[in-house]
C-alpha cells in the first residue's frame, strides 16, 4: 500500500514551488491587456429595458471577436488571438504563443507556428520566418493562384496542403496533399508533389531533397514517393512519440540504463527525422547530466552542439556548454 | 513587478497621488499580484500541463476583467480569484472527455523541454502518483480531493467553494478514498 498522506504531502511540496516563467508571464500579461483593450468601458447608466438589445448586440461582438480582421487581409479564426501581433502589412505570432493561431487570407487558411511573421505582398504573400501550413482551396481555372514568397522564389499554389519554413539561412517546403510549384528566384520550376519537401538555398544548381524538418514530433501519414525522384519518406517514418512515451516509462521506474540506451539507440537511428534526432540528443545529455553528470555529460553536450548545430533548444544547449567549461 | 503572497491582501482602490484607479488598472494591479497563486491553483488541478494550466488562468483574469467593478467593491480579490480558479478548472475538466485528456497528457508530458517537464522527472514519484491518481477521479471527486488534501482547505471550506453541502462532500470524498483504495493507496476515512 502506498501512503497517500506521504505522497500528497510532496505533491504539496512541488505545487507550491511552481511558478510562471518569463514566457508565460509575458504571455499572460499580453492576453489580458489585449482583452482589456478590447473591451468596452461599461456604461453603469444603461438602462434595464435595453438588456435584449445589449445582449444582442454581446452575440454579435462574441462572434466577430472570433474572427478578427488585421491589416492584409489576414482575419484569425482561432487559437489566442493576443498571440498575433498586427503589423502593417501582415502578422506576427508572438514567439512565447503555446497554442498554434488559424487564420484566414486569400481563400486558404494557415496555421501559423510561433515565432512565424508572414507579410502581404502585393497580391502575394511572404513568409520571413517561421513555418506556416496553408490549406488552399482548389482554383478555377484561370484564376490567380495562392503564392507565398520566400528567400530563394516562390511557392505557387493551385489547391493543395503544404507546409513552408524559411529562416535567415534559407528554407523548405513540404507537401501532404497535391502538388505545388516551387519558382526559383533564378526562373527555373520545381514541382513539389505530395510527401516530397524542397529545401532551398540550393546547395549547387539543382533542388535537392531534404531531411524533414516541419514535422517535429509528429510522424503524419505521408503518400508514398512519386516519379522516384526528391523521395523524402522512402518507408513510413518510425514513431518517435512511442520511444519518449517508453521513455518516460522507464524514467518512471528509475530504469536510468535502459532510457539511456533508448535514447542513444533513436539519436542515432537515421530512419528519424534530423529535428527527432535532435530532440533525442536533447533528452539523453539531460538525462545524462542527473544520472552521470561530470565529464561524461560535458562529452555529451559537446556531441550535441557539434552534431547539431542549429538546436532549437535556445539558450539551454548553450548553458550546459558553459557550466561544462567552468 | 510587486507581489504579496498574503492571500487575503486587500488591493487598495486608490492609486499613490490618492486619486481613484481605473478598473483596467485596478485588474491589472491585481493580476500583477495574484497571477502566480491562481496560476498555482489551476496547477492542482492540472496534473502536470502547464499549457492547460495557463490557459485557466488566462480565463480566471478575463472573468476578473468582466467582473471588476463587483469584485473591487467586495474587496480581497483572492478569495475570489480563487474560487473562480477552482470553477474554471471543473468546468474545463467536465468539457473534455476522460480519453481526450489522458491523451492529451501523454502527447504533453514527454513533449514538453520546460524546466517542469525535468522537475517532473526528477520530483519524487509519489508525487506525480498522487497526482495521476486524483486526475483519475470523477470531477466532482477530484476537486474535493484537490481541495482538501492538495490544498489543506476543510471539508467547510470546500463545500462553500464548490457550492455544495458538507454532506455532499464528505459523500464525494468516501467514494474518492474508496476508489484510491482499489487503486493502492493508504488514507484514512477521515
Amino acid at each position: 500500500m502506498r501512503d497517500f498522506n506521504e505522497a500528497t504531502r510532496a505533491a504539496r511540496e512541488r505545487l507550491d514551488g511552481e511558478t510562471l516563467s518569463a514566457a508565460e508571464s509575458a504571455w499572460l500579461e499580453r492576453a489580458l491587456r489585449g482583452a482589456a483593450e478590447a473591451r468596452p468601458r461599461r456604461r453603469v447608466w444603461v438602462l434595464t429595458g435595453a438588456a435584449a438589445a445589449l445582449a444582442t448586440v454581446a452575440a454579435v461582438v462574441f462572434f466577430m471577436s472570433r474572427e478578427t480582421q488585421t491589416p492584409g487581409g489576414f482575419v484569425v479564426l482561432s487559437g489566442k488571438r493576443a498571440c498575433v501581433t498586427a503589423l502593417a502589412d501582415g502578422v506576427e505570432v508572438l514567439a512565447s504563443c503555446a497554442l498554434t493561431p488559424r487564420l484566414a487570407v486569400d481563400g486558404a487558411e494557415a496555421e501559423l507556428a510561433a515565432g512565424t511573421v508572414l507579410l502581404r505582398e502585393q497580391s502575394a504573400l511572404r513568409l520571413r520566418r517561421g513555418r506556416a501550413t496553408f490549406a488552399v482551396t482548389k482554383r478555377k481555372p484561370g484564376e490567380q493562384p495562392f503564392v507565398v514568397r520566400v528567400s530563394d522564389g516562390a511557392v505557387v499554389v493551385t489547391g493543395t496542403r503544404f507546409t513552408v519554413s524559411q529562416s535567415a539561412e534559407g528554407g523548405a517546403v513540404a507537401v501532404t496533399e497535391g502538388t505545388v510549384e516551387l519558382r526559383w528566384a533564378d526562373g527555373q520550376v520545381s514541382p513539389v508533389r505530395a510527401g516530397e519537401s524542397v529545401v532551398w538555398p540550393r546547395p549547387a544548381a539543382k533542388a535537392e531533397p531534404m531531411p524533414d524538418v516541419t514535422d517535429e514530433l509528429e510522424t503524419p501519414d505521408a503518400p508514398s514517393p512519386q516519379h522516384g525522384r526528391r523521395t523524402t519518406k522512402a518507408a513510413p517514418p518510425p514513431d518517435a512519440n512511442k520511444v519518449l512515451r517508453q521513455l518516460l516509462q522507464l524514467r518512471t521506474q528509475n530504469r536510468t540504463d535502459e532510457a539511456l540506451a533508448l535514447l542513444r539507440e533513436a539519436r542515432n537511428n537515421r530512419a528519424y527525422t534530423a529535428v527527432q534526432r535532435e530532440r533525442f540528443g536533447f533528452e539523453l545529455c539531460n538525462l545524462v547530466t542527473q544520472a552521470r553528470g561530470g565529464s561524461e555529460a560535458c562529452a555529451c553536450w559537446k556531441r550535441h552542439a557539434r552534431d547539431f548545430p542549429a538546436s532549437a533548444r535556445g539558450e539551454q544547449v548553450p548553458e550546459a556548454l558553459r557550466k561544462c567549461a567552468k | 513587478m510587486m507581489r504579496n503572497n498574503a492571500a487575503d491582501l486587500r488591493i487598495d482602490s486608490m492609486d499613490e497621488g490618492g486619486g481613484a484607479i481605473d478598473a483596467k488598472a485596478w485588474v491589472h494591479e491585481v493580476y500583477c499580484r495574484y497571477d502566480e497563486q491562481v496560476f498555482r491553483v489551476c496547477m492542482r488541478f492540472a496534473n502536470g500541463d502547464r499549457a492547460w494550466a495557463l490557459d485557466c488562468t488566462q480565463d480566471v483574469f478575463l472573468r476578473l476583467l468582466v467582473k471588476a467593478d463587483t469584485v473591487r467593491a467586495r474587496g480581497e480579490p483572492m478569495a475570489w480569484l480563487y474560487r473562480v480558479a477552482v470553477n474554471v478548472c471543473c468546468m474545463k475538466l467536465r468539457r473534455r472527455s476522460v480519453a481526450g485528456r489522458f491523451l492529451a497528457l501523454l502527447q504533453a508530458r514527454p513533449a514538453a523541454t520546460s524546466p517542469s517537464a525535468e522537475t517532473q522527472f526528477r520530483a519524487e514519484r509519489a508525487a506525480t502518483e498522487v497526482e495521476q491518481a486524483i486526475a483519475g477521479l470523477p470531477v466532482n471527486q477530484r476537486a474535493v480531493m484537490v481541495l482538501m488534501h492538495l490544498d489543506n482547505k476543510t471539508q467547510t471550506e470546500t463545500a462553500e467553494l464548490l457550492g455544495i453541502s458538507q454532506g455532499q462532500v464528505s459523500k464525494l470524498r468516501a467514494k474518492a478514498v474508496q476508489t484510491l483504495r482499489q487503486h493502492d493507496w493508504d488514507l484514512d476515512d477521515a
